[in-house]
């Protein structure tokens, strides 16, 4: 059970932050420049490839067995294509705002990185349920990202957050793909650095723990042999 | 290899394999593209409720668009026309030389019942632009300042992509550098070309005024 858990805890934590989509695998950068403009596009974005990543890693995985390795690559993308569309259909009945604000760049979920790649590195080889946790863990890291760094470009281009004006100054450049560019590259940059602290404290850590317990390993041996030897005496 | 051969290996297992999944997934994207249809009056009412904060009637008056005028313009091509109750009419157009091809736009047209008087709401219908990857950088401010540009005079001829410096006439709006504002520019042109080319016939011809009022 311990055990089960671990797992799942490891694969929900490298989909979020250890092997986060957008920071450290750099996957799908496409419509993470195109879309990040806006806050509440992105937002959009990262939830419909939440959706989409986390059926498709379910699809594949309980396919897995079935579909050869020589074809796996056109079927998956074939299962992947028509996600995409069962998502456009339903979006374009149920919340067009979200379907006008994706555009192009929701049929283009079709040959996102993120997607294919989650796919054939996990979905084949692990079981039903652990894809489902991966493309979730995998798909809100997205989501996370991508909304965050469109609050940013928001706020700095148009000095406002999800649509509500917060300060008249306005960076133009920052609404466009290219002041995008530099915030996801600063983004990146950030989040590297806070990976690095947090692991070079957690390596301090274990390294002090480690050293404590030889010292005390030490201290127990020393006085069992003091015991021994006034035995002996 | 014979054929015995080849219906027990592995390439006649592939091909089994990807046509079932193609076959599957057809299948449920049918199924789906029923479910989730959005027919055109859906589409119609969405428009309208962009276009107007508020619940208006639309008259769909696209079959009653007099032969004498032309629907399929240079650099635009009307697909469906409307007249609102409070006196716009509303033209659903495509612009030509967009990034993707064509822009479709909805565009109100204000006017005093003999020539275009304003520009109202312009909106671009983001399901049939799906060529046009650019239009979502367009924000609301962009197609606000056609009605502000239209009142303070400031016009351009359009359909060419760099041409934004002269001043050829009035009645147009402006380009810009923009490829897929080009086809929006050509749309909303379009549409005050339309618009006058019609309300020039009704003058000219009081019984199809008449027909109309009616």
């Amino acid at each position: 059970m311990n055990t089960t858990a671990a797992k799942y805890r490891k694969i929900t934590l490298d989909g979020l932050i250890f092997n986060n989509p957008t920071f450290m695998l750099v996957l799908g950068t496409c419509p993470t420049l195109g879309l990040i403009s806006s806050a509440f596009n992105a937002m959009g974005m990262g939830l419909t490839v939440v959706v989409i990543l986390t059926l498709s890693n379910i699809i594949i995985s309980a396919l897995r067995k079935l579909i050869p390795n020589d074809v796996r690559i056109p079927a998956y993308i074939v299962i992947i294509a028509t996600l995409v569309t069962f998502a456009r259909f339903f979006l374009d009945k149920y919340v067009p705002s979200l379907y006008e604000a994706l555009g192009g760049f929701l049929a283009l979920i079709v040959v996102n990185c993120i997607i294919l790649g989650r796919a054939e590195a996990f979905a084949s080889k692990h079981t039903v349920a652990e894809s489902a946790v991966d493309g979730l863990a995998t798909g809100f890291g997205f989501a996370f990202a991508l909304t965050i760094m469109g609050i940013i470009c928001e706020f700095l281009g148009k000095g406002s957050i999800f649509g509500a004006t917060i300060w008249n100054f306005k960076m133009s450049m920052f609404a466009t793909p290219a002041g995008s560019f530099i915030v996801y590259g600063l983004c990146i940059a950030a989040f590297t650095a806070i990976m690095d602290a947090v692991t070079r404290h957690s390596k301090e850590k274990k390294s002090r723990e480690r050293r404590m317990h030889m010292l005390t390993d030490e201290l127990v041996n020393r006085e069992e042999t003091v015991a021994s030897s006034l035995e002996v005496k | 290899m014979t054929a015995k051969q080849f219906f027990h290996g592995k390439a006649f297992k592939c091909i089994i394999v990807i046509l079932i999944i193609v076959l599957v997934c057809g299948i449920f994207l049918a199924f789906c593209d029923s479910l989730f249809a959005v027919s055109d009056e859906e589409r119609t009412s969405r428009a309208m409720s962009k276009l107007y904060d508020e619940e208006v009637t639309a008259h769909n008056i696209t079959d009653d668009i007099p032969d004498e005028v032309e629907t399929e313009m240079t650099y635009s091509t009307v697909k469906a026309f409307y007249s609102v109750e409070n006196g716009d009419y509303v033209v659903q157009i495509a612009g030509k030389q967009g990034y993707g091809g064509s822009v479709t736009c909805w565009v109100v047209v204000q006017d005093d019942g003999t020539k275009v008087t304003g520009i109202g709401t312009v909106i671009a219908q983001s399901s049939e632009n799906t060529g046009e990857s650019f239009l979502s950088n367009l924000g609301d401010e962009d197609f606000e300042r056609f009605s502000v540009d239209y009142e303070d005079g400031i016009v351009y001829d359009y359909g060419f992509a760099n041409d934004t410096s002269t001043t050829h006439g009035e009645g147009y709006v402006s380009t810009g550098a923009s490829k897929s504002y080009r086809g929006v520019c050509n749309a909303v042109n379009g549409a005050i070309d339309f618009v006058n080319s019609y309300l020039e016939y009704l003058a000219a011809s009081p019984v199809a005024s008449e027909e109309v009022a009616a």
